[in-house]
């Protein structure tokens, strides 16, 4: 009780204005929200529709009713029913030593329910803006009863819709809320930005080299788990009834030993638990009717969860089948193309392919498979390519940047995979300029990295010392401040299509011509130089070679400049 | 498109849908288009203006446009006469409306304008200077595509 006391005091004393340092942000609260936990992971309601909380151990259990519904309650007169979210998620329920259980009474437009839960937390006030929209990529699981995420204080809170809960004991089918409490628990695999441990391999570290790719497809891992082939398969694994996900790809236990690595940082010790139910559902569930209540809304969450494993299991399908494929016949030239085509979506096109064809003279023959493919550019990629900037770096920039004639200066960074050059560039641009509005479009067509890129988040041993004014602690690790992160866009952009830039002052493009199509690449050089101002500065990769009517060739110790006419 | 837009879009067309209907869609991948499409025969047009200026489209076969609206209605409706339109454009006005107050949420403000419905056979769209992010949908009575064209206002 007395920790309950010192949270809300200290919510409702508002920021310390003794030691403003202490609160970063002085931000506006427009949302509080109850926070508990449930199986290890935090949880927050909307404090609109919670009436009150309590510890209570006198439910009326009911008979002949789901698993999760635990009985009715006596609120002061008031009959109301009272669930499990621990049973709704499927998840083993903490029981206190003296059989109390933390009891939150949901109001909803109808109806009162009780909710059981782990352990209540505080109440936890927050600016709506911060609540984020559950990741894209959830865009083929049902997340039903997930409104948003939001961080506070370094803990990832997932606010509950209320409004689902209330309305589970009507239409839902049970398998839903075992499918609900599976996704649940794979939802720090699937974004990576919301994990549970600290620095680990499991970071938001796509795989290095896809990073300034402009493929479309989710990336493929190589032989390791990394983390997006793990999220690729963790999205497969939540299944319900009848829909074994059991031996389609290799990449299972890769999530499932993932998500018990992460799970095992916890502090919950029955996390491992966890993972193992997430085993025992699928099998026991194999037995039982499929959804007593079983209707319409089961029967097509049935259908669209294969069909997600359908289009998942295709893009892996086609991912291993570009990994398996040889190039064969034609010259050792056509080989390599096509290889580095397959495994890395790299085009040997004009402004590379003198480095090629030297670089396949030295080596003697072509790459084969992607590891070997990977090598066989590695040193064409430029500096820095997948990772925050070097200082010498920025500082070369700086000193390239022109002085600040007038009221804007637009960057554009095309081909920004998951964006460590594009808060590269914005953090020189922001110790460069301290009166300009500075924007930076950066795009990208692999829409799994730059959903990403907004929400970066870095461990410990990850940036240059340079970066650190410019990080604050987060979630899953160091973000940027709002300073830097208002002032880029990005966006998932084709550049293939027409784009709706303003004028640039700046274009960073490493690297990046290399991985559009031969054809498309006159195409994609001139709506770039033609968007440039005159006297704006390209810089492309390190070594790749154009030449281009509008652009002069400047020098600089560490890019490849060029000034536009 | 940002990336911090594309989420609102795609849930509020996911859960107004799933309301309307009873019965979940089935999202299909998104992709980029640059625009110039052929329309399926019926397409609504709402604009966004704002933070960004553009235009959301709802594409789908006049079929599909009329079982949507049956069911919405709660009656068979088997020509496309003005309870059908309007029902249709209502729906498109619920979902970018959801979407709108979503991204509000977020921090971003977008204005709307009321919908148009166009109807015809071998029609097409086309925008200049900006692209269009697809999100395909797939329900019983039919395949619906929206079609969201924003860029940044400047």
């Amino acid at each position: 009780m007395e920790k309950v006391m010192q949270a809300d005091e200290k919510v409702l004393n508002g920021p310390d204005l003794l030691d403003p340092e202490k609160n970063e942000k002085l931000e506006y609260v427009d949302f509080k929200m109850v926070t508990f936990s449930l199986g290890g992971k935090d949880y927050g309601i909307d404090i609109m529709n919670v009436k009150e909380i309590s510890r209570v151990n006198d439910f009326t259990y009911v008979p002949n009713t789901a698993e999760f519904v635990r009985g009715v309650y006596n609120l002061r007169g008031d009959i109301i029913s009272v669930m499990d979210l621990r049973k709704l998620f499927g998840v083993d329920p903490v029981i206190a030593k003296d059989g109390l259980e933390d009891l939150i009474v949901l109001k909803g437009e109808e109806y009162m329910t009780g909710a059981v839960v782990d352990t209540i937390d505080r109440v936890v006030g927050v600016n709506s803006s911060r609540i984020q929209p559950p990741h894209p990529l959830f865009a083929e699981i049902n997340i039903y009863f997930i409104k948003g995420v939001v961080e506070f204080e370094g803990r990832l809170y997932i606010i509950l819709d209320v409004e689902k809960i209330l309305s589970t004991g009507k239409t839902i089918p049970e398998d839903v809320g075992e499918e609900v409490g599976n996704v649940i628990r794979s939802l720090p695999q699937i974004s990576s930005n919301f994990s549970t441990a600290p620095a680990n391999n499991f970071q938001n570290k796509p795989v290095k080299n896809v990073n300034q790719t402009m493929s479309t497809a989710i990336p493929v891992a190589k032989s390791s788990p990394s983390p997006i082939k793990a999220n690729v398969a963790a999205v497969k694994t939540p299944s319900i009834t009848g829909n074994r996900v059991a031996a389609v790809t290799a990449s299972k236990p890769s999530s499932s030993s993932a998500s018990s690595s992460r799970t095992n940082t916890n502090k919950k010790t029955d996390s491992n638990k966890t993972t193992d139910k997430l085993y025992k559902n699928n099998s026991t569930t194999a037995n039982k009717p499929s959804g007593v209540r079983g209707n319409i809304l089961g029967d097509v969450i049935k259908k669209q969860q294969s069909q997600t494993d359908d289009l998942v299991s295709q893009m892996l399908e086609k991912k291993v089948a570009k990994t398996k494929s040889v190039a064969s016949g034609g010259s050792k030239l056509d080989q390599t193309k096509k290889e580095l085509e397959n495994q890395l979506e790299f085009y040997v096109n004009k402004v590379n392919l003198k480095w090629i064809e030297n670089k396949l003279s030295s080596t003697g023959s072509s790459p084969s498979g992607y590891a070997d493919s990977e090598k066989f550019i590695a040193d064409f990629l430029s500096r820095s390519t997948s990772e925050l900037w070097s200082e010498v770096m920025l500082d070369e920039l700086i000193d390239l940047l022109p002085d600040d004639k007038s009221s804007t200066l637009y960057t554009w960074n095309p081909g920004c995979g998951v964006g460590y050059e594009s808060y590269s560039i914005a953090v020189a641009l922001s110790e460069r300029y301290d009166n300009l509005i500075t924007k930076l479009w950066a795009n990208d067509t692999d829409l799994v990295n730059v959903s990403m890129a907004p929400t970066l988040a870095l461990d410990e041993t990850e940036f240059p010392v340079r970066f650190s004014p410019y990080l604050e602690e987060g979630r899953g690790g160091k973000k940027f401040v709002k300073q830097i992160t208002n002032n880029i866009l990005f966006e998932y952009h084709d550049l293939t299509h027409e784009n709706p830039y303003p004028e640039m002052s700046l274009i960073i493009a490493r690297d990046l011509l290399s991985y559009i199509e031969a054809d498309k690449v006159d195409y994609v050089l001139n709506e770039m130089v033609s968007k440039l101002k005159s006297g704006g500065l390209f810089i492309a990769g390190e070594n790749e070679i154009f030449s281009h009517p509008d652009l002069i060739k400047k020098e600089s110790k560490l890019f490849n400049l060029f000034v536009k006419r | 498109m940002r990336v911090e837009y594309i989420n609102p879009f795609v849930d509020a067309a996911f859960n107004i849908l799933e309301h309307e209907l009873a019965v979940a869609p089935v999202r299909k991948k998104l992709y980029l288009k640059s625009t110039s499409q052929p329309v399926l025969g019926v397409a609504v047009i709402v604009g966004l203006a704002g933070d960004v200026e553009g235009r959301v489209l709802f594409d789908m076969s006049n079929k599909t446009a009329l079982e949507i609206a049956s069911k919405m209605n709660g009656e068979t409706l088997t020509v496309m006469d003005e309870l059908a339109k309007a029902t249709i454009m209502e729906l498109a006005n619920m979902i970018t409306g959801t979407a709108i107050t979503q991204l509000q949420v977020l921090g971003y403000s977008f204005d709307l304008t009321p919908p148009a419905i166009f109807t015809g056979d071998n029609m097409e769209v086309s925008n200049t200077g900006v692209e269009a992010l697809i999100v395909p949908l797939e329900m019983p009575q039919g395949k619906m595509e929206i079609n969201v064209a924003i860029r940044e206002r400047v």
